[in-house]
């Protein structure tokens, strides 16, 4: 590098590889999806959308939390003991601590 | 017009804080504004050893006469009840990482330079950074909230002079200074030549040569003298001897891709003949190649460094080969002809580095008529599996179970320290 143009502090340091290693797992770490948290308004709403929905069995679309980006599923929902959605290739279910939204179509 | 204003702050005594903070029996009695308050402690190499080097010390054991790079039973006459514990180079990493991110929690500007060490800049003046001292003050009680560490912030216009700046914060009470644009001049050229940062052995030969005591004195030499002496440092030398610096701050320093990997490590012993010293050539460049495949890069230039005994002396050279590779078995064999040609086979080698770069990226694979390139390419990525889920001495060669092997003492340490 030409000390004459640029940072000469990054052609003078020193850094052990198990240095260089662990700051990069760190920004990698710290640039993880995180779960959002919802507000109350958000879960209050998330919970009245899943019963009506339940109750009417009316078709809903369903945004979930994943770590590489939300899934969003289309189907009908129902709940025995554990809560399911009907979606035109399977039948999953849904954890409902990763819900992020209910929306009725 | 507002500016940037650039910070270096490092922390005091980094690895004997680091041991001094992790020990609960001391908490009480610390304050931040008193180093006194610490116990006199060192961190040795190695303690069981009265040869071993100090490489940290608390203010207060420094009270006693001791310093770094001091051997440990000169410090122990000094002061027979110092603390001495052992490195912990892992832990000093990751109170190191976790620092920094609390700098640039404050200043997304950020830089980390040394383990110890981090830039910072913030624009002045600025609603958010009104007072630049009181915002360096919340840098350096976050630090010392969090980590019970003390660190020294040197505010300047740019980053040379924050290094330069910092320098003074550290005899300064309480660990700040901000030095402003006009005071440059004043504050800077009276200081001696040899606190010129960065300089090395040229600081020396300003002093002979051009007959400069002060940063004064070299501000005062015409740059077309330094450029005679020094290439292109003679431009930075003149510069930075008035007070200027365009280095700016790249909060993604350490994402760019390597130049190239190396390796090096120094022997517990003088090696003297050939085979000892083939052993730990291929040992690093097992390390070297180990890396190259974790980056999926290879490269067309390979290294050997040899330091002589009493680490005076050797030689670096390099050889450029005609396609690409990352495998030993291709390397090898240049590295041992480097030396052979470069080592007389007599004098004592204390050192020695292996490094590799003029790197590209490995998509396609060069297969050969003579040897079963996709089968060795299966060979290392299950070696690496293999060390990855088990360790590293998991699996080794079995040259590195003779005496010269070094592979296993290494694998113990980070930076040649116990990890």
């Amino acid at each position: 590098m030409n000390i004459n143009d640029g940072n000469i502090f990054e052609s003078m340091r020193l850094v052990l590889p198990e240095h260089r290693r662990l700051m990069l797992d760190w920004k990698r770490q710290r640039n993880v999806r995180q779960l959002p948290v919802l507000s109350e308004d958000e879960a209050a709403q998330i919970h009245y959308a899943l019963s009506e929905a339940i109750a009417n069995g009316s078709r809903v679309r369903v945004t979930l939390y994943e770590l590489q980006g939300d899934i969003v599923l289309e189907g009908i929902l129902s709940f025995t003991g554990q809560l399911r959605i009907v979606t035109e290739e399977n039948v999953q279910i849904i954890d409902i601590e990763r819900l992020l939204s209910v929306e009725q179509i | 017009m507002t500016k940037l204003i650039y910070g270096l702050c490092d922390m005091q005594s980094f690895y004997a804080s680091c041991e001094v903070a992790s020990r609960e029996e001391f908490a009480a009695q610390r304050k931040e504004f008193d180093d006194s308050s610490d116990p006199a402690l060192v961190v040795a190499g190695d303690p069981a050893r009265r040869s071993g080097i100090i490489l940290a010390a608390t203010p207060t054991a420094k009270k006693f006469g001791v310093s770094n790079a001091m051997r440990l039973g000169e410090a122990l006459r000094l002061y027979p009840r110092l603390l001495v514990v052992r490195p912990h180079m892992e832990f000093y990493l990751q109170v190191s990482v976790r620092i920094q991110e609390v700098m640039r929690q404050l200043f997304p500007l950020q830089e980390q330079f040394s383990v110890d060490e981090g830039f910072f800049a913030f624009p002045y003046p600025s609603h958010l950074f009104s007072d630049p001292i009181a915002v360096a003050r919340k840098l350096q009680q976050r630090i010392w909230d969090q980590f019970r560490i003390r660190s020294r912030i040197g505010l300047a216009p740019n980053k040379w002079m924050a290094k330069m700046s910092n320098a003074q914060a550290k005899k300064t009470p309480g660990g700040i200074v901000w030095w402003h644009e006009e005071e440059i001049p004043t504050l800077l050229h009276a200081l001696p030549v040899e606190e010129m940062w960065g300089l090395k052995k040229r600081a020396e030969i300003l002093k002979t040569e051009f007959n400069a005591q002060t940063i004064g004195d070299v501000a005062k030499i015409p740059i077309g003298h330094l450029r005679a002496r020094f290439g292109v440092w003679g431009e930075v030398i003149s510069r930075w001897s008035h007070g200027e610096d365009h280095s700016h701050i790249n909060p993604n320093s350490y994402g760019a891709p390597h130049k190239g990997f190396s390796h090096r490590t120094t022997l517990p012993r003088d090696f003297y003949t050939r085979h000892e010293v083939a052993v730990v050539i291929l040992e690093l460049l097992d390390e070297v190649c180990y890396r190259l495949r974790r980056a999926h890069q290879s490269g067309r230039r390979v290294g050997l460094g040899i330091t002589y005994e009493k680490l005076s002396g050797g030689f670096w050279r390099m050889r450029t080969l005609p396609q690409h590779t990352n495998t030993p078995e291709e390397l090898y064999p240049e590295l041992l002809r480097l030396l052979d040609q470069h080592w007389d086979g007599v004098t004592g080698v204390r050192a020695v580095s292996v490094g590799v770069d003029q790197l590209q990226f490995t998509e396609a694979l060069q297969l050969s008529f003579f040897v079963d390139i996709p089968k060795r390419k299966g060979l290392y990525e299950t070696v690496d599996q293999i060390h990855e889920r088990f360790g590293e001495t998991s699996l080794i060669r079995a040259v590195s179970l003779t005496k010269a092997g070094q592979l296993r003492d290494r694998s113990e340490k980070i930076g040649g320290h116990y990890a």
